[in-house]
């Protein structure tokens, strides 16, 4: 133990060098995108880090060599035979120095090199952001739009608080109107109606058909009719045909209807007559299913009788109705600053043939109603069994979220393929429309092979566990850099979905093996440093610090040699072996790991 | 002391055999990965490929072999003339018999034809080249692809960047001699890996085409030799060994280097014109030999003395001021 920290000592000594170096090396030599204009000292520095963290299991190496031969110089007793207690001694402070190293590279490795380029990613999208928010809020500022101008100029900032352009821009739009309110306000108005959406649920789930005929009958003797009509038509919905209440429930929706029907007559100001007609109107495209024009038409309503409980109770159904169906265009607005992953793809076969599913970059929203998933630039390519293409779907957004398999009929399952244990499957919303204008949706573009619209439908369930999503995202960032437990997960199902499991098992045979490697390399850093010790008189001269650069860029390039002869045997294992792989490889390296252990025991000193 | 120089005929041995054989399998993992598609078997062995291993390797390893016995002198306390009659041996019968043996061997294993054996690629795999991603639904008998090209960086502007192909010679995606980018992109080297291979294939392209300008041609190539035996004079030139093998191992990068700047440089290049002018009787016929024609031998020859001069006049001081931390009897 006592060598141990004194060989960790001048080791902790070499590795404060070089990582002044590294970071020195990192800051001055190290690329900046033309894109960044601010935070720049913070990404030279990250570059300097990354330097560090990816150069570490090279330091760690040369760090080993020089403070064994510095330390077992001077420490240890000369005249040795081979298996002597001191080299036992010494294997014990090299594997205890060189483990806790290699928890630091593999620290490093697995967590610091992600962590740092995460965050210049981060800072460059930032800055893209910025830019493209600032432009367009100039642009609209020219063209003396400023409300869209000031929603703009606050996203920029956003984006960069310390910009001074942008501060300077926003007080000039502001100057400019007194409009900016009337956006400002557009948040509580969401959320309200997030609000109202949990009381909708309430409203429609769990009644039996007794308690909707008792409120049924209630609304119809207090004369809300729309609220009798509603209910009867749910329990008539519901009911079995044998039910007894169902004829009544027929009856009670008929009568009510009539009422709804001939009520214009009974009003005496043409605005309640308006009002009602228009409620009639929301009302009869939400019993039609036409969720859409109901949404707009209770909508429109909402802002001028929001106290109005038929309003608010409608409002929020067809709102309920419209989200399985459609989403806002708004929601999607300032998503790209924080997307998850970027060029997702993935191959997804079915009984007809296989899709190829591309995603330019996904969100992921926690919502009231569970995690969402925004997906920006999505393309689904259909192909026949053969290969030849079929047809495909493509749209600037669109949101996908889980669907539960227990809704599915027998049909939607054999349409879909396997999917026996399945719990839910990725359900996709291709059709975004605007909050206020009707007129105004984003529809997706079918291409078929024959060139004739054959089908078109809004929406697309993938033939997928919706809990695959998760790894297939990870997997976007290469084999070599996704998170190690998505790994171990992936390989199982990479082949299924167009990915190599051999190229993915290397990845996962490389880094689990990589901490048994790097001790390993530690054992013959060594056994060199046992061998080309400093003599145990000599005096430590200051020039010989010159030997660290040197010494670090040499186990740079023999680690890297030896990491890609690693790779390749890995790749020949996993080739071979497929997922017996593994415990093979550790195996190995262990038996290796043993052999060099004895090598370093058989040293002896003359 | 006597005993342990004779050791270094071991040295060498171990490491030249047993190097080779390690890198020649090394190499043949990587050709059978060259010509490994996504989705079928890897092929562990192949013998073909470990022959050719062999020839290529050998020379690489001997060279290397010599470099560790310096490495083996500077650890162990030996009879310096018997070491260096032995190291000057040993390497003088590397650069003179085994690496020209080696490189006449081609007959054996020049035979495999690569191309022939390239099998061709599968559909159904997303596989990156360049900064795109192709993904081939079909590949015909005719090795047409039809799929999908994504653009992955935005380079082109395409809608959702997914651009349809049809017919496509899949061909056009092999890289790096590999003909699947997918396996290229798992098992490329490194960062200077590449570098340190380009640099050791373009001294071994120098030393191909010196030797197959002749022995005299030959000869003055080999004179590298020289200055890798002088090395020996920089065995002690401190009194820390660990610093001794980095001045050895900067000294033989360094040796290298110069020996390649040689046949690179355009100044070099006009002083072995000037010095085969005798031999040859133009220009073109000059730089079709590749510049290694007639007394051109002369110029390495006469660079690598230079660099011998200074390492054994390196060696002599160290030899006065008694530096060998071996001789100093620490131990």
């Amino acid at each position: 133990m006592k060598l141990a920290l004194k060989i960790a000592r001048v080791a902790g000594l070499y590795i404060v060098c070089v990582c002044v170096i590294a970071v020195v090396l990192g800051y001055v030599f190290g690329s900046v995108p033309e894109t960044l204009e601010t935070g720049l000292t913070g990404y030279r520095f990250s570059n300097g880090w990354k330097f560090f963290f990816s150069v570490f299991p090279a330091i760690q190496l040369g760090s080993m060599a020089l403070s064994c031969a510095f330390v077992f110089g001077r420490e240890c007793k000369t005249n040795l035979p081979r298996f002597s207690a001191t080299m036992l001694n010494n294997l014990g402070a090299v594997l205890l120095l060189g483990g806790a190293l290699t928890c630091v590279s593999f620290v490093c490795h697995e967590v610091g090199v992600p962590l740092v380029s995460r965050y210049q990613q981060h800072k460059v999208e930032r800055s893209e952001k910025f830019k493209e928010y600032f432009n367009l809020a100039q642009k609209y500022s020219d063209s003396q739009q400023y409300p869209l101008a000031l929603f703009y100029v606050d996203h920029a900032i956003l984006q960069n608080p310390k910009s001074e352009a942008a501060t300077s821009l926003r007080s000039k739009i502001e100057f400019h109107t007194s409009e900016y309110t009337i956006y400002s306000e557009t948040p509580d108005r969401n959320a309200v109606n997030a609000g109202a959406t949990d009381l909708t649920s309430s409203l429609t789930d769990g009644y039996t058909i007794t308690q909707l005929m008792e409120k049924a009958q209630s609304g119809y003797n207090s004369g809300d009719y729309f609220d009798a009509h509603y209910y009867a038509t749910l329990a008539v919905m519901i009911a079995p045909s044998t039910d007894g209440n169902v004829q009544a429930a027929k009856l009670l929706a008929s009568d009510a209807w009539n009422k709804l029907s001939t009520a214009s007559g009974e009003f005496s100001y043409s605005d309640e007559e308006d009002l009602f007609n228009r409620k009639r109107e929301g009302y009869t495209a939400l019993i039609n299913g036409n969720w859409l024009h109901a949404y707009y038409v209770f909508h429109d309503l909402e802002n001028k009788h929001f106290k109005d409980p038929d309003v608010v109770r409608y409002g929020t159904i067809a709102k309920e109705k419209l989200d399985s169906e459609y989403f806002f265009i708004d929601e999607t607005l300032d998503l790209r600053a924080f997307e998850n992953a970027v060029n997702i793809l993935f191959v997804l076969p079915h009984p007809e043939g296989h899709d190829v599913v591309s995603i330019r970059g996904i969100t992921s929203v926690e919502n009231s109603g569970g995690l969402v998933q925004y997906l920006r630039g999505l393309s689904i390519y259909s192909y026949n069994e053969d290969g030849t293409f079929r047809m495909s779907v493509s749209v600037p957004y669109a949101k996908m979220f889980a669907q539960e398999t227990v809704d599915f009929d027998s049909f939607r399952f054999t349409e879909l393929g396997d999917l026996a244990n399945v719990k839910s499957v990725p359900y996709i919303i291709l059709e975004s429309i605007d909050r206020d204008f009707e007129s105004i949706i984003n529809k997706p573009e079918y291409v078929y092979a024959d060139g004739e619209l054959e089908e078109y439908s809004n929406k697309y369930i993938l033939p997928m566990s919706y809990d695959d999503i998760p790894l297939i995202i990870d997997a976007s960032l290469g084999a070599d850099s996704m998170p190690l437990f998505s790994l171990v997960k992936f390989i199982y199902i990479a082949h299924k979905y167009g990915y190599s499991a051999e190229v993915f098992g290397q990845s996962l045979v490389t880094r689990i093996c990589f901490p048994l490697l790097m001790m390993i390399l530690s054992l013959v850093a060594g056994i060199i440093g046992w061998n080309y010790r400093l003599a145990k008189k000599q005096v430590f001269k200051f020039v010989w610090i010159i030997v660290i650069p040197i010494l670090t860029c040499v186990s740079y390039i023999l680690f890297e040699i030896i990491d890609s002869f690693q790779v390749l045997l890995d790749f020949a294992l996993v080739g071979g072996l497929h997922f017996a792989t593994l415990p093979v490889a550790i195996i190995l390296y262990v038996l290796i790991l043993i052999c060099t252990s004895i090598v370093f025991l058989a040293q002896r000193g003359e | 002391m006597m005993k342990r120089s004779l050791y270094l005929i071991i040295v060498f041995l171990t490491i030249c055999i047993l190097g080779t054989i390690g890198a020649a399998f090394i190499y043949m993992l990587y050709m059978n990965c060259s010509i490994l598609v996504a989705g079928k078997q890897l092929v562990f062995f192949e013998p073909s490929f470990f022959l050719n291993g062999l020839r290529l390797m050998l020379p690489v390893m001997s060279v290397a072999a010599c470099l560790f016995m310096i490495f083996y002198l500077i650890r162990h306390k030996t009879n310096a003339l018997m070491s260096l009659i032995l190291f000057s041996v040993i390497s003088i019968t590397v650069w003179l018999v085994l690496i020209p043996a080696s490189f006449s061997f081609k007959g054996l294993s020049g035979k495999v034809q690569i191309d022939k054996e390239r099998p061709e690629l599968t559909a159904g795999f997303f596989r990156p080249v360049n900064k795109g991603i192709y993904y081939y639904s079909v590949i015909s008998d005719d090795n047409l692809g039809d799929g999908l090209y994504i653009d992955a960086e935005n380079l082109y502007g395409l809608e959702n960047g997914v651009q349809n192909v049809q017919g496509m010679p899949v061909s056009l995606i092999s890289s790096n001699g590999f003909t699947d980018p997918l396996i290229y992109s798992s098992v490329k080297f490194k960062n200077s890996v590449p570098l340190v291979f380009e640099y050791a294939s373009s001294l071994l392209d120098v030393a191909d085409k010196a030797n197959r300008c002749g022995y005299t041609t030959w000869l003055g190539f080999a004179s590298i030799a020289l200055s890798l035996i002088s090395l020996y004079g920089l065995k002690s030139c401190t009194k820390w060994r660990l610093i001794n093998v980095m001045i050895v191992m900067g000294a033989f990068v360094g040796i290298c280097y110069v020996n390649i700047l040689i046949y690179k440089l355009p100044f070099f290049f006009k002083l072995r014109l000037f010095f085969s002018s005798a031999a040859v009787t133009s220009m073109s016929s000059f730089v079709n030999y590749g510049g290694f024609t007639g007394w051109s031998g002369f110029v390495p020859l006469l660079v690598n003395l230079l660099i011998v001069v200074l390492f054994t006049l390196i060696g002599v001081i160290n030899l006065a001021r008694h530096n060998d931390p071996n001789r100093e009897g620490v131990e």
